[in-house]
């Protein structure tokens, strides 16, 4: 007998499936001339998955599950498919002239970032270890070949390498967790794991098992110390694919975290809090100590989300220490963050890409003076750059503020200190993010610099879109922050809240 | 609903809360307009500034006169029936917590609007001749009026994170503000060092606010200060902490030792945005803070007002012995300002709210008024250094004149302001039985006189050291400098003792109430002593540096003993924050942490490297070279293949990333297994 489908409930994954069919097929057949047409269709594609996401929002059925309960698709699922397919939206927008510059693979570079950001999608729904687990690689895998798609550089290949052999043993320590689990509880699926490990929480193997797979998923959001990949393959991938690891990919780690901890281990928050307690408060102090020495922008960009990773830890950490609604709270607060970290990060790497063509280097030095001769470039990098430091009224301040709330409810002695540790990160952080503000706007323009023409040339169209996309919402998040709350909110659902 | 509907509804219910206070009528419900007027003239200037005759000037000045025309309406209706009226907004739920904007109009808050109106107006209109010929006159109106809004923010907030809000607004509009001639790089890191250290004391606002809201379960200030009166919920165990916290970031913002440093270096900014900054915005945020807070202080966290009262008196002797030594004239009035603020936490430390209010007040007019005269003479001989200056009386009469009137009004001679607000304090010490303060507020007072009196006869006595012919000012300077002449005069006239106490009726008039001390009269013996230690000041001024025209400057060059270098060096404490915090954390502790990346860890990594290979050299040798399958040699071989080619890359660290990786995840299950 076929299972029962639900075919609405699954159409967003199926329509970007058959978008990324479609790009391959476009791609065999389309003269080399031609190929700027797979973008149009990636574009299109994801956009078109976004209808059906907005049917299910209204639709007043509730959760609809299926497959033996293994694809849900509830309040929380929907909205960080919502946020994936506008992530992925902003992305291939960034990537359209990158990539057509480069002049190769348009085809493939599409159809994969696609198939990743299908994984993703399926990621929010999944809610068994197996599923779980196809979804995870389904969003890796393709990140692989993507970071070393600049063929011809030494720096991009050992990008893709790096990620590929330390991706494939984050891979192996997850499974090895989850084996454990299903073996220890002889279930797949996280409700039933809940169940039969609520009496397990004490055993070593138990304890073993869910750090094992924290491991996992904190190499996938690069919290330290699983975070080595991250600088070096931020810098040498194309800069619009280390804009989706560091929000896409990363949000994706965040969201397997939540899910399998909130849902599956509820009962043993009182291991996985300490154990998040530490890689937040080492992800944010060493990220950000590392970061004040970082010459090159992606390269800080790179600590700094490994830093803004440790933020969104935080909540995780007060799960263990408070009660049913103090673990909603940091639920949403975790995913509050996310969402607002996803737009002010696209928009910092969209100016970095916009950037880097006008200055002709990614040396912070060599931005100096940026903002005389590109002012709207430069005051929209002020705008992301200060919304990561987390500067009122910009976005990045509501989740900065929601992150302390959630550390500060908890009221544990140990929540305080961790909710101490990340003031004053904030404020080291404050220092790097200023430093390049300062350096776009008030330093000499370098000698080094490129001719006129380069300089004050035009940025892509579509780039320009991403740019102003997520400046609106920084912005307009920051003023009326229950745009964003309102969806988060939404997502206590999963946590019992 | 719509917001007015919202607005009229708020309003009924405030009034069944607040029987005994007025709730302000539509001036009250429409106050809203002093926040928003000055953000939508930034984005106007912004947008349309350049388009302008005067680069977007008029819309700044424009924006702050209807800023101080509804200021003095609130004000005066405050005055003549006393206002308590708040309204809030919800923005957001965070949790069980409320975002919410909101304004505030009663005692306190219509006080300050006031001094930030009139002060904004009038500095703004001096600004307008100041940056003519500037290097981006729009960008500065734009800054400039951020700044003055971002302060309007705070003072109208009805709770902490607005407060929080408008605090950090402040902050980054003066970061903006102080290096605005950034071409200079020492301008550039001048607006750093303010903002960092700022931040830095904002760690203590942040979490304090969050201390202070939690038990209440609001961030109302109105609702923790219910709390706090009625003494309910849990906020008895954190009042202290809560309090203590708040207290931090108002001593970056207030510039209270040891975080005052940022304050001289700021000065690195076109005078006007010294001007307000000192007069009106800014430093005054951290003290008006305390006065909001005030109820929380006045009992339930008494024991908080003892570090308060402590800090504010250091830095009263300890700024005002340093402006003795400066050759700048912004920095003497810098040091001054730092000292005067400490009158005024020392004042709310030792229990003293109106006192310290009052001295915010007098001080904005004369204060302003000497940062405008000096700007005026800056503007003139286009330099800071008194060195550079002597003689300009005369050329410079409405300059002088109303310096002269700042510096009496400064110098706390009777009957200007600062006599008045001054004498409150001293006498609160007095009354309050703080002996040792009392003391060192006299001599503060002392110290304050000789240094104004010095700064006179060196730039207005004497002969000119300067180049060029000095001349007065344009009048769009100058008349602002004589209104603030005729406050500084008068300022203090509005809390006599005994006589007339507007005052303290005025900032008395909010939503929770405490018991406060008012004197009947005149503390006269106090009067006395403090009158005394003034003349005295102006007296030894006039010795050293008048008598003898020919030697004035060079006088200036006399050396106290053991004090001068380290008031020279200013307490070293700079030396002592870069070489002590910064460098460190910049230099080594970021470099070990970086070094730490990538040598510790790939040592421990070497390490388990080195006996995994001799591990598998066992394995080799004994195990595999006694047939076991030759899969497992195929493997290896590919293996070391992959490795090799790793190697060629240049990406041997992979290795050890991957080693860090598992010794990460291995380490915490260890702690697990054996702590937990």
């Amino acid at each position: 007998m076929a299972p029962d489908i639900d075919y609405l409930a699954l159409a967003p994954e199926i329509t970007l499936a058959v978008t990324a069919v479609v790009v391959l097929l476009l791609d065999l057949f389309l003269p080399r001339r031609q190929k700027y047409w797979t973008a149009i269709v990636a574009v299109l594609g994801v956009s078109f998955a976004a209808l059906p996401l907005i049917a299910l929002a209204v639709s007043d059925v509730g959760d609809r599950a299926m497959l033996g309960g293994s694809f849900v698709v509830d309040d929380f699922a929907l909205v960080l498919k919502g946020l994936f397919v506008i992530a992925g939206y902003l992305v291939l927008l960034m990537s359209v002239g990158y990539v057509e510059s480069d002049r190769y693979y348009q085809g493939e570079y599409y159809f994969l970032l696609l198939m990743s950001i299908l994984g993703s999608m399926v990621l929010a729904s999944s809610r068994d270890l197996i599923t779980l687990f196809i979804a995870v690689e389904l969003v890796s895998q393709p990140m692989y070949l993507l970071a070393g798609w600049r063929k011809g550089d030494l720096r991009s290949n050992e990008a893709s390498l790096k990620y590929f052999l330390l991706g494939v043993l984050a891979s192996a320590l997850l499974l090895y967790g989850m084996s454990f689990v299903y073996g220890l509880t002889g279930e797949l699926t996280f409700a039933g794991i809940a169940a039969e490990g609520a009496g397990k929480a004490g055993e070593p193997a138990f304890i073993m098992a869910i750090l094992f797979i924290i491991a996992g998923f904190g190499f996938k959001v690069s919290a330290v110390p699983f975070h080595f990949w991250a600088p070096d393959t931020y810098e040498g991938a194309p800069t619009p694919v280390a804009a989706y690891l560091s929000v896409s990919s990363k949000a994706a780690g965040f969201v397997a975290l939540l899910v399998v901890l909130y849902s599956a281990f509820p009962d043993a928050s009182g291991v996985w809090g300490p154990a998040v307690w530490i890689l937040a408060a080492l992800s944010m102090t060493l990220a950000n100590l590392t970061a004040l020495r970082q010459t090159n922008i992606v390269r800080l960009l790179a600590y700094s989300s490994v830093a803004q990773a440790g933020f969104m830890l935080v909540p995780f950490a007060a799960a263990a220490t408070t009660d049913a609604v103090g673990l909603g709270e940091a639920f949403a607060a975790t995913v509050t963050y996310i969402v607002i970290y996803a737009f002010m990060n696209l928009g910092a790497f969209a100016v970095v890409i916009a950037g880097a063509r006008k200055t002709g280097t990614g040396d912070i030095e060599g931005w100096g003076g940026l903002g005389s001769y590109a002012p709207a470039l430069g005051a929209l990098a002020a705008v992301f750059f200060f919304s990561l430091a987390g500067i009122p009224p910009l976005a990045g301040w509501i989740a900065k503020l929601v992150m302390f709330g959630a550390a500060m409810g908890a009221g544990s002695p140990w929540m305080i200190a961790l909710a101490v540790i990340a003031a004053i990160n904030a404020v080291i952080a404050l220092v790097y993010y200023a430093r390049v503000v300062k350096t776009i706007w008030m330093d000499p323009v370098p000698a080094t610099a490129p001719e006129e023409e380069v300089r004050t040339a035009s940025v892509a169209g579509s780039l320009g879109l991403a740019i102003g996309l997520s400046a609106a919402v920084v912005v307009v998040a920051g003023f009326f922050p229950s745009l964003v709350t309102f969806f988060s909110d939404a997502t206590k659902v999963l946590a019992g809240g | 609903m719509n917001t007015f509907t919202n607005l009229v509804l708020a309003a009924a219910e405030e009034a069944e809360h607040s029987i005994e206070y007025g709730d302000g009528g539509i001036f009250a419900e429409w106050a809203w307009l002093l926040v928003i007027v000055p953000f939508v003239a930034f984005v106007a200037i912004v947008f349309f500034g350049k388009r302008l005759p005067r680069q977007g000037g008029e819309i700044a000045v424009g924006a702050m006169a209807f800023v101080f025309i509804y200021a003095a309406i609130l004000f005066v209706i405050n005055t003549v029936e006393g206002v308590v009226f708040e309204h809030s907004v919800e923005v957001a739920r965070i949790g069980s917590f409320a975002i919410e904007w909101g304004w505030v109009v009663d005692g306190l808050s219509s006080m300050m609007y006031l001094v930030i109106g009139l002060l904004a107006f009038l500095i703004f209109t001096y600004a307008l001749g100041y940056m003519e010929g500037d290097v981006r006159p729009t960008w500065f109106f734009a800054a400039f009026t951020l700044f003055a809004g971002s302060m309007l923010l705070l003072v109208s907030a009805p709770n902490l994170i607005q407060l929080i809000v408008g605090w950090e607004g402040v902050g980054l509009a003066s970061y903006l503000l102080i290096g605005h001639w950034w071409e200079d790089k020492e301008n550039s890191s001048a607006g750093m060092k303010a903002f960092y250290v700022n931040k830095v004391a904002d760690i203590g606002l942040v979490i304090g606010a969050f201390v202070l809201a939690i038990p209440v379960g609001s961030f109302r200030i109105s609702d923790v200060l219910d709390a706090v009166v009625g003494n309910s919920g849990d906020i008895e165990a954190v009042a202290f902490w809560g309090a203590a916290l708040l207290f931090i970031g108002a001593m970056g913002k207030s510039a209270q030792f040891p975080l005052h440093v940022w304050l001289p270096d700021a000065m690195a900014g076109p005078t006007p945005v010294s001007a307000l900054m000192h007069a009106a915005t800014m430093v005054t945020a951290g003290v008006y803070l305390l006065g909001r807070m005030y109820p929380l202080y006045a009992e339930m966290a008494a024991e908080a007002r003892v570090p308060v009262l402590i800090i504010g008196t250091i830095t009263l002797i300890i700024a005002g012995l340093l402006a003795v030594v400066q050759d700048d004239i912004k920095k003497v009035l810098a040091y001054s300002t730092v000292s005067q603020l400490g009158y005024m936490v020392a004042a709310m430390g030792a229990g003293a709210y109106t006192a310290g209010l009052f001295h915010l007040w007098t001080h904005a007019f004369f204060k302003g008024l000497l940062f405008l005269g000096a700007g005026s003479v800056i503007h003139s001989v286009h330099s800071n250094n008194m060195s550079d200056m002597g003689g300009l009386r005369k050329p410079m009469p409405v300059t002088f004149g109303t310096f002269v009137a700042g510096t009496l009004a400064l110098a706390g001679i009777f009957p200007l302001a600062g006599f008045f607000s001054k004498d409150e304090i001293l006498a609160a010490f007095n009354y309050e039985g703080y002996t040792a303060v009392l003391v060192i507020g006299v001599v503060g007072a002392f110290v304050t006189a000789f240094y104004m009196a010095r700064t006179v006869f060196l730039t207005f006595y004497g002969t000119y050291k300067g180049h060029g012919r000095p001349h007065e000012s344009p009048r769009v300077m100058t008349m602002p400098m004589v209104v603030l002449a005729g406050l500084a005069v008068v300022g203090g006239w509005v809390n006599i003792p005994g006589l007339y106490t507007g005052f303290t009726d005025w900032v008395g008039t909010r939503a929770q109430t405490f018991a406060e001390h008012h004197a009947e009269s005149f503390d006269w013996p106090v009067v006395a002593i403090g009158l005394t230690a003034a003349f005295l000041g102006i007296v030894a001024g006039y010795f050293l540096y008048y008598r003898d025209e020919e030697t004035q400057q060079a006088r200036d060059s006399f050396r106290i003993p053991l004090l001068w270098p380290l008031l020279e060096h200013k307490y070293y404490l700079d030396d002592l924050y870069m070489n002590g915090i910064v460098t460190p954390i910049k230099g080594p502790i970021a470099r070990f942490v970086d070094w730490t990346n990538s040598y510790v860890l790939d040592g421990i990594v070497n390490a388990a490297g080195f006996v995994t290979r001799a591990l598998a050299r066992f394995v080799y040798q004994d195990l595999d070279q006694r047939g076991i399958d030759l899969a497992l040699n195929g493997v290896a071989y590919s293996t070391d293949d992959l490795a090799g080619r790793t190697r060629l890359l240049q990406t041997g660290k992979v290795q050890q990333y991957a080693g860090a990786t598992v010794i990460g995840a291995v380490l915490l299950v260890i702690g697990f297994v054996v702590f937990g």
